[in-house]
């Protein structure tokens, strides 16, 4: 017998509705600390988060890069999702400009994830509801 | 001591200079880590060189990790969120 893997499943939120993911990080001193992201595989980035979340989240410095809604500063974050099967480090980057979009959506979102972390899970979504759960390994 | 911006970008810059030399001197992957526009440390995973850097009582959140040979990009376009 198998036993169904976890799915986290997330009604649209938001002015027009938007496909979510709910990520937990690790901080440099043990905390934890989860962000509700617009899940969004226009976005070439792992996880953008307003900077202030950044300097909170922060493991290490990475390098940054410019985009379209300005400099991104770049940060090593650590991810503690076992039940998605993500507890791992990821390139994500720092930008007020990015938060200040997502926020105009839903005051709860704190940033957008993108396809470099969804690629990671296993998503998909219906008229209701946007969900991941963990990938199949690989064959 | 240089506040959090300023040192970043330091070590960005140096980063660029540095990039090749790098990615010459270590494996491919290996993490590497700058500060004071010098590379202070190397390992071949992040955990790794995060105790390194801590036993020689630096913290790593004031160091810039890049990974040997991994090219990152200098511009991206974020298609789908609207601009404020």
């Amino acid at each position: 017998m198998t036993s169904n893997p976890y799915r986290q499943q997330n009604p649209y939120k938001g002015a027009s509705p938007r496909c979510w993911i709910r990520l937990r990080f690790v901080a440099a001193d043990g905390s934890l600390h989860e962000r509700e992201l617009v899940a969004d595989t226009g976005s070439p980035c792992a996880v953008i988060l307003g900077q202030p979340d950044l300097a909170l989240l922060l493991r290490s410095a990475a390098a940054g890069m410019n985009s379209n809604f300005g400099r991104l500063t770049g940060a090593w974050l650590e991810l503690a999702m076992p039940e998605l099967g993500l507890s791992t480090l990821v390139v994500g980057y720092g930008s007020d400009q990015v938060l200040q979009a997502v926020l105009r959506d839903s005051i709860d979102f704190a940033g957008v994830a993108g396809l470099p972390l969804l690629r990671m899970v296993e998503y998909g979504g219906d008229f209701t509801s946007f969900w991941v759960q963990e990938a199949p390994a690989a064959p | 001591m240089p506040d959090a911006d300023t040192e970043y970008e330091r070590n960005s810059a140096a980063y660029s200079r540095l990039k090749e030399t790098i990615a010459r001197t270590y494996p491919h992957g290996w993490f590497v880590g700058i500060a004071d526009e010098h590379i202070i440390g190397a390992a071949a995973d992040f955990r790794g060189l995060e105790s390194l850097l801590r036993t020689q009582g630096i913290d790593p959140r004031r160091v810039l990790v890049v990974q040997a040979g991994v090219d990152y990009p200098e511009y991206v376009t974020i298609f789908s969120s609207r601009r404020p």
